[in-house]
């Protein structure tokens, strides 16, 4: 398993001291995905833990399933691409459903079936308008698991249910969550799922842990057709992250994993629109990775001041349009999806005959001129050659927004570890920090928005100096 | 054998904040040019022309070149645009000079021009990284100050470059723009003014860079016979030399080294017999201030990494080793892209004929080298010139 929770966060009496509520009861504080991160990112920083806790090579991937209800069509593929999991059939698993619960029982199908692992990965940034009280406990991250036929943890038992027919989920067309009118229609959905669940044998107090969504409170004690022990109940994440929509579930199970004994039996629920899962894990022991996540949730957050928080949230209206359309130094959304995994996989080539690493890859060295270079996955991690500080008005206009909202950012000339050199801009961290010769890893992160579209890129993340 | 080639005429625009545009521009640059002739200069004879431009902003991307046609003696004349970054001007001149060696015409004309602050800021930033890398640096949020900014930053960590070295070339080339009629700043600066002020790009603050500068200049280039028809202190082109290296600067071998200036400056000096220690006055391409430390150690007047101490000794003012940019440079004479590399070759016939202005003449100047660089190192050309 693996999780990716963001570095930002908002305090609830930040949102009282600036609006005079906080509708969230429970949450007292929420994970702020920052300006260059989102569902994807977030999915990806978790899959790629998840994998580096299995050392297993994305390669070997069957499948990658993204569970999400914020994200755009697509976000799956992009995700496989960040992972170096081109060769995986990338699925999304959308709002409407249960996201999580369909991803989880697919993965298993598909892993029983073929013997080949897949990655399910959640992960949410739901935003919302900043006037609605559904906004105030929407938080950020991201979750993983691997599944894989002779797993740790294995899924003995499953239903589901299904609720109206015109439930098109909580997510409307511009993207944005907005409150119920009504109650929320996963409740009636989730109560079903439970019951059908219990009729297969695995009523509730048969369960050792009760897992599910906290939205913000725990989804199965509100619904379950029966009192719950709480006792069974993990220990509360979203006091800490708000709603994490799709990853909720996920971040529930990771809570639960870290307490539980071997031969636990483990009920993972999740809702979302008027769909509902239940699923009866049995645990044979830990899965690899899932150690320290209580820790990490926390972990002492970068708390945001109220207009930092509506920067980072990309509440606040776009200063300019100029960013949407280039009008000059220009590279073309094909172009963009030609070279994305090159871009997000971070493809390299060794030459055969003078050992030379490039980024790109080169087809002919540039050094010595033999042609078919050896074509690999290189490591995502380095050494800052140089660093420099773009301050205002040094930015192309691209990132003239986010150099409005978030300040002057550091980019620097990075020396991979495999070798090459490469330029990225410099994330999740002070630029005035960053000195030559730190180490840094490279994680995907939002570049800009141009022509309706999201570009996502390599950005550096130096390591933490405490 | 092949045929010498001499500078026989040159005319600029004053450089800065132009009332017209590129076409007018070019115009008046060219007007000057032929009559800057001491003996006059038949326009009709010009049988190939070159047009260095980025076309900045866009208005005239093709065909520029066939704006010659406003000049009733430039009718029907050969001409093309000549583009590579800000190396156009300098590339116009070398193929200007190569079609005159070649025998294509007995006299060849090289303009450069460039016009940028006709652009509303937003469009002036997204034109003025269009020559750096667009697929990699762009990417990553660098502009050209950026880009620039990382190479200055590798040359303190590695040789201990300080930005009082930088600052004391804006200091010295302020100076010298207060003193040429031509430059698009005519104030000096202070080392303190220059390091307080705000950060553009660190360690790079607004005077360590190179502003948007309108402007246009040409030159006449003329077979040896053809020459003497015009003038009897013709300015003879000892060398011409260009090069080219990796687009990004961080594919290239160093960030601190153009390998493009050093190649160039090797071929320039071979050419025309001569050492970097016989140069007397030098147009060196400073963009950003480290641009012209960098050209210092990569033209070989100062090893490598000693470019800021060179600078701080005043081996570069009048009197030194060498005076470098006594036109006050790019930094304060102004950098029209597409016009620079043109504009240099302007200053060294005037400063070599002994025309300069007062307090900025390098005095008995005999052999003179201008250095023009397009992007961030991508292009260079050198071109060494004598008395």
């Amino acid at each position: 398993m693996g999780w990716a929770l963001p570095r930002l966060a908002v305090k609830a009496e930040e949102y009282v001291r600036a609006t005079g509520q906080f509708a969230a009861r429970g949450v007292q504080e929420k994970t702020v995905a920052a300006f260059d991160e989102d569902e994807v990112t977030l999915a990806a920083d978790a899959g790629a833990r998840a994998l580096a806790a299995a050392r297993l090579d994305p390669g070997a991937l069957r499948g990658l399933n993204m569970a999400s209800v914020g994200a755009q069509a697509g976000a799956a593929t992009t995700v496989a691409l960040a992972l170096g999991a081109g060769a995986a059939h990338a699925v999304d698993y959308r709002g409407g459903g249960p996201p999580l619960g369909a991803a989880v029982a697919a993965a298993c199908e598909t892993a029983e079936a073929t013997g080949h692992p897949v990655l399910v990965v959640a992960s949410d940034a739901l935003r919302g308008p900043v006037d609605d009280p559904a906004e105030h406990g929407l938080g950020a991250a991201g979750a993983a698991l691997l599944v894989t036929k002779s797993a740790p943890v294995q899924l003995v038992g499953s239903a589901f249910a299904s609720g109206a027919a015109l439930e098109t989920g909580r997510v409307s067309s511009d993207g944005l969550v907005r409150s119920w009118v009504g109650d929320d229609p996963s409740a009636p959905a989730l109560r079903l799922a439970l019951t059908r669940l219990a009729a297969e044998g695995f009523e509730a107090g048969s369960f050792d842990s009760l897992c599910g969504p906290e939205r913000p409170g725990p989804l199965v004690a509100m619904h379950a057709p029966e009192p719950v022990d709480p006792a069974a109940l993990p220990a509360a994440v979203a006091v800490r992250t708000g709603d994490t929509g799709a990853a909720s579930a996920a971040l529930s199970l990771l809570s639960a994993l870290e307490k539980a004994g071997g031969g636990a039996q483990v009920l993972l629920a999740d809702a979302e629109g008027a769909s509902a899962a239940a699923l009866a894990l049995k645990c044979a022991a830990r899965p690899a990775g899932s150690d320290g996540f209580l820790g990490a949730v926390s972990e002492p957050r970068t708390h945001l001041a109220w207009h930092a928080y509506l920067g980072h949230r990309r509440y606040l209206p776009d200063p300019g349009p100029t960013r949407t359309v280039s009008e000059g130094a220009y590279l073309s959304a094909a172009q963009w999806e030609e070279t994305l995994e090159v871009r997000l996989g971070l493809l390299m080539s060794r030459c055969r005959g003078c050992g030379g690493v490039r980024h790109p890859p080169a087809e002919a060295c540039p050094e010595c001129g033999a042609p078919d270079g050896e074509l690999f996955r290189g490591r995502p991690a380095g050494t800052v050659h140089a660093v420099t500080r773009i301050g205002r008005g040094g930015a192309p206009s691209e990132f003239a927004a986010q150099q409005a909202l978030t300040g002057e950012y550091a980019v620097a000339v990075v020396d991979l570890d495999d070798g090459g050199r490469t330029v990225a801009q410099v994330t999740g961290a002070d630029p005035r920090t960053v000195r030559i010769g730190d180490h840094v890893t490279l994680h995907v992160r939002r570049l800009f928005e141009q022509e309706g579209r999201v570009r996502y890129g390599l950005k550096a993340l130096p390591a933490r100096k405490d | 054998m092949a045929r010498r080639v001499f500078l026989v005429a040159a005319g600029s625009t004053r450089y800065g904040e132009s009332p017209v545009g590129v076409r007018e521009m070019v115009r008046e640059a060219v007007g000057a040019c032929f009559g800057s002739a001491d003996k006059g200069l038949d326009g009709r004879l010009v049988r190939e022309a070159f047009v260095g431009s980025l076309g900045f902003g866009g208005g005239q991307i093709g065909n520029l070149a066939a704006a010659l046609n406003d000049l009733a003696a430039l009718r029907l004349v050969s001409a093309r645009r000549v583009e590579n970054a800000c190396a156009s001007g300098g590339f116009a001149l070398r193929d200007a000079v190569m079609a005159v060696k070649a025998g294509a015409s007995d006299m060849a004309l090289a303009v450069g021009v460039e016009r940028m602050n006709d652009q509303p800021a937003t469009r002036r930033r997204y034109w003025l990284g269009v020559s750096g890398d667009t697929e990699w640096e762009r990417m990553a949020g660098l502009t050209f100050p950026g880009v620039y900014a990382l190479m200055a930053a590798r040359h303190m960590h590695d040789f201990g470059t300080t930005p009082e070295d930088l600052a004391a070339v804006a200091v010295k080339n302020h100076a010298f723009g207060a003193l040429n009629p031509k430059a698009q700043f005519r104030r000096p600066v202070t080392a303190e003014a220059a390091l307080a002020s705000p950060m553009v790009a660190s360690p790079f603050t607004v005077y360590d860079c190179c502003s948007t500068t309108d402007g246009a200049a040409a030159v006449v280039v003329a077979s040896e016979e053809a020459a003497r028809a015009v003038t009897d202190s013709p300015v003879e082109v000892r060398a011409s030399a260009g090069s080219s290296d990796h687009l990004a600067a961080h594919e290239r071998a160093s960030l601190t080294r153009l390998d493009a200036t050093v190649r160039a400056g090797r071929d320039a000096f071979a050419q025309a017999g001569a050492a970097p220690a016989d140069i007397d006055v030098a147009e060196l391409h400073d963009c950003f201030t480290i641009a012209e430390i960098l050209a210092l150690e990569d033209l070989g007047f100062a090893d490598k990494g000693a470019g800021g101490s060179f600078t701080r000794e005043g081996q570069s003012a009048l009197g030194g080793q060498v005076a470098v940019n006594t036109s006050g440079g790019l930094k304060a004479k102004g950098h029209p892209l597409g016009a620079t590399g043109v504009g240099q070759a302007y200053e060294l016939f005037r400063q070599l004929r002994q025309e300069a202005e007062a307090g900025r003449q390098a005095a008995g100047a005999e052999l003179a080298l201008a250095h023009n660089v397009g992007g961030s190192g991508a292009t260079c050309v050198v071109h060494i010139f004598a008395r």
